[in-house]
């Protein structure tokens, strides 16, 4: 049976103020919670922070409400330093009371818990579509408090949000609103959306070679990672075409070379989603990243995640460097409150990358028209096409770059029917194209005997024109004669007994059209008729 | 005016060749457009310039059939199952009537000209006037009834028209 001096702490079990205040819904715990089981992670990057922590229940009879939202207060800074919800929880029984482990997780988790089903947002700044989104979506234990959702980007692209998650539709409208910008989740649960760095420093510096003092800390076990695995190009692969394609991040790509890979993005069925997951993607992987750790204890107290910590460590390359921390992992080592903190500094976050014109070119900008829309435009920076998609987001027409490179480089016309039946007309192939068109009718002969309408097409040119189907071949005594078109009618012994047949002959430098109504024995009494065209062939 | 189509005819009268549509190009085989020829007709340019509709047979060369003109309708290979009637004056004639073979129907010009004329009435100044429904046009030609009128569109709710289509539900 543990004694309650374990607990919490003298000032905890007397009347005087807790050091901590930690309540689930509101309900306070502090007094029954081991203070040396507490821990609780202030994430400033997306992964949401942890709360572990058990309470002695005497009684066995403590009711832990599902879900509750968990507020660990600190009295002395007089700041709310963690803000989560339970995710679960489990019993040790003793023989009278119980110990109840508790875990919870931070309230940045709820952005991957919400979903955006549908938004047509228009031109507008990027603090107006956060605020949109935070404002409709995010709810307790998220603060809808706007104080720190700043303008980065006065005019943000048009943009459909379309069944993805509010970390998702945040994380698209930052990538659409430039490298600089930032988003994050604080301890009481409030969005913050800046550029750069917001201001905000950390209690002290660090710098291994000082002694401590002075705003200046020296911990002996800081460890720096350098990850450089790169990727500066990757081909999206989207819903559709215009979805796809490559893209890359200029910077890294003039830096490091090419680093290629391959995303697969079946959210992406515009141009602008394309280049949203590109641009958040390098923003991640396009440059080397440098993460690294140190812990420290009371009495350098008041770290917290998001502030900045200059660091210089020369047995890590590190001078006067500063990088914003992104974990604070807090414990306690003494009954009194004294603590223990494991930092952790750099690393990524959600953030967007320099991206340029998509590699092999793709059409960009996206302007809603009656229900469709329609993206590219002609004579803008992307040349490679236009594409008009339907209400749905569905491609329909793609004029343009209709191939992706290097193995199809064509430029032509893509279209989509409603049954998904796609036509294309492309560069390479040739096509042909109806001159003239025109009918014709003959009787048959009474008796044995052909009889022939002509049509003579002026200025069509000495050569025969093209047919789609040609069944016959030349014959050395009327040269350039196909024939075009033959019906027959045939007896059951396998005579022919009368017929009519479609010609092109040249006649006096032009293209002449024939119906011959031919009957073998007797006029079958009917007329023969062809509709006939004139097919000129054409590359388009 | 409509651009119109061309029709051969015999001596009796007989539809025995059309000719629909006749693109222009130039010598790059860059399309320059439809030749008109209602325009050319008006104009009193000859048929021979466009086109030759001869007849032969046994292979005893038979001539060129009586003569060619512009119909204002596009009736597609219905119009075989007309002859023509002209009118005006010598040097100047044009069909003044289509009649039906089978069953004496008379398509009449100033009945044309009168539903353009009236299309022509009601269209604000400036805007396309859409004459399709009235005359047709190239590989649209308007439907024509057995008797030589022109049908009516299809009605809504025909068999075929019920039939499920790709893509679109039943």
């Amino acid at each position: 049976m543990p004694n309650a001096a374990v607990l919490f702490g003298l000032p905890l079990t007397t009347a005087g103020p807790y050091i901590y205040n930690i309540t689930i819904n509101g309900l306070e715990i502090a007094s029954k919670t081991d203070l040396f089981s507490l821990t609780f992670q202030d994430n400033g990057d997306d992964e949401p922070g942890r709360f572990t922590a058990r309470l002695w229940d005497s009684t066995g009879t403590f009711a832990v409400p599902e879900g509750g939202v968990v507020r660990v207060y600190e009295v002395a800074a007089n700041e709310q330093v963690w803000l989560g919800y339970l995710t679960r929880r489990w019993y040790d029984r003793g023989a009278i009371g119980r110990w109840i482990n508790l875990e919870a997780i931070s309230a940045s988790a709820l952005l991957d818990e919400i979903l955006v089903p549908f938004e047509v947002r228009p031109v507008e700044s990027d603090q107006a579509r956060a605020l949109y989104l935070w404002g409709k979506y995010a709810r307790p234990p998220l603060n809808p408090d706007p104080v720190f959702v700043t303008q980065t980007n006065a005019a943000l692209a048009a943009d459909t949000l379309a069944d993805m998650t509010l970390r998702s539709a945040l994380a698209q409208t930052l990538g659409l609103a430039g490298s600089t910008t930032r988003m994050g989740i604080d301890a009481l649960g409030r969005l913050h959306w800046f550029a750069g760095t917001e201001t905000n420093n950390a209690p002290f510096n660090v710098n291994v070679a000082n002694p401590p003092g002075g705003g200046n800390i020296a911990p002996n076990d800081v460890s720096v990672d350098r990850d450089g695995m790169i990727k500066n190009r990757a081909y999206i692969h989207g819903a559709n075409a215009l979805g796809s394609g490559w893209e890359q991040d200029d910077a890294s790509v003039n830096q490091y070379g090419p680093r290629e890979t391959y995303l697969d993005a079946p959210s992406s069925d515009t141009a602008l989603k394309r280049r949203s997951i590109a641009v958040l993607y390098f923003g991640r992987v396009a440059q080397p990243r440098t993460r690294g750790t140190f812990s420290t204890k009371s009495p350098n107290d008041g770290w917290r995640s998001g502030q900045n910590v200059v660091i210089t460590d020369a047995a890590n390359d590190l001078s006067a460097q500063s990088f914003r921390i992104a974990r604070v992992t807090t414990t306690f080592y003494r009954g009194d409150g004294k603590k223990r903190y494991g930092i952790e500094f750099g690393g990524v976050r959600a953030r967007s990358s320099d991206t340029v014109t998509a590699v092999y070119g793709s059409p960009t900008d996206s302007v809603p028209v009656a229900g469709g829309s329609i993206a590219g435009a002609i004579g803008g920076p992307d040349l490679s096409g236009i594409s008009v998609s339907d209400a749905l987001g569905v491609q329909r027409v793609l004029l343009g770059q209709i191939g992706t490179l290097p193995d199809n480089p064509d430029y032509g016309l893509k279209v989509l029917s409603i049954d998904g039946v796609t036509v294309v007309i492309d560069g390479s192939s040739n096509m042909f194209k109806i001159q003239a068109t025109g009918t014709q009718t003959r009787a048959f002969p009474a008796g044995a005997g052909s009889s022939t309408t002509f049509t003579t097409i002026n200025g069509t040119g000495g050569s025969p024109f093209q047919f789609v189907a040609i069944t016959g071949t030349d014959d050395s005594s009327t040269a350039n004669t196909r024939a075009i078109g033959l019906a027959q009618a045939v007896s059951n012994a396998g005579v022919v007994q009368f017929e009519a047949i479609g010609t092109n002959s040249i006649s006096g430098g032009d293209n002449r059209i024939g119906l011959t109504a031919h009957s073998a024995s007797v006029s079958p009494g009917t007329t023969a008729m062809q509709r006939w065209y004139l097919l000129k062939e054409a590359g388009i | 005016m409509t651009p119109g189509m061309l029709l051969a005819y015999t001596a009796a009268g007989d539809v025995v060749a059309t000719l629909d549509q006749l693109v222009q190009y130039d010598d790059d085989g860059t399309p320059l457009g439809l030749v008109d020829f209602a325009s050319h007709e008006a104009a009193g340019g000859d048929h021979t310039e466009i086109w030759r509709v001869s007849q032969d047979h046994d292979g005893v060369d038979e001539g060129t059939v009586k003569g060619s003109k512009v119909w204002p309708e596009w009736l597609g290979a219905s119009a075989h199952d007309f002859r023509v009637e002209l009118e005006g004056p010598p040097g100047a004639k044009r069909i003044g009537a289509l009649v039906h073979k089978a069953s004496g129907h008379r398509r009449e010009r100033v009945d044309v000209e009168a539903a353009i004329a009236a299309r022509r009435a009601v269209t604000p100044e400036g805007a396309p006037v859409d004459l399709r429904d009235i005359v047709g046009g190239p590989q649209r030609p308007i439907r024509i009834d057995q008797e030589g009128r022109t049908a009516p569109p299809t009605p809504p709710g025909q068999a075929h028209r019920r039939l499920p289509l790709v893509g679109r539900g039943a």
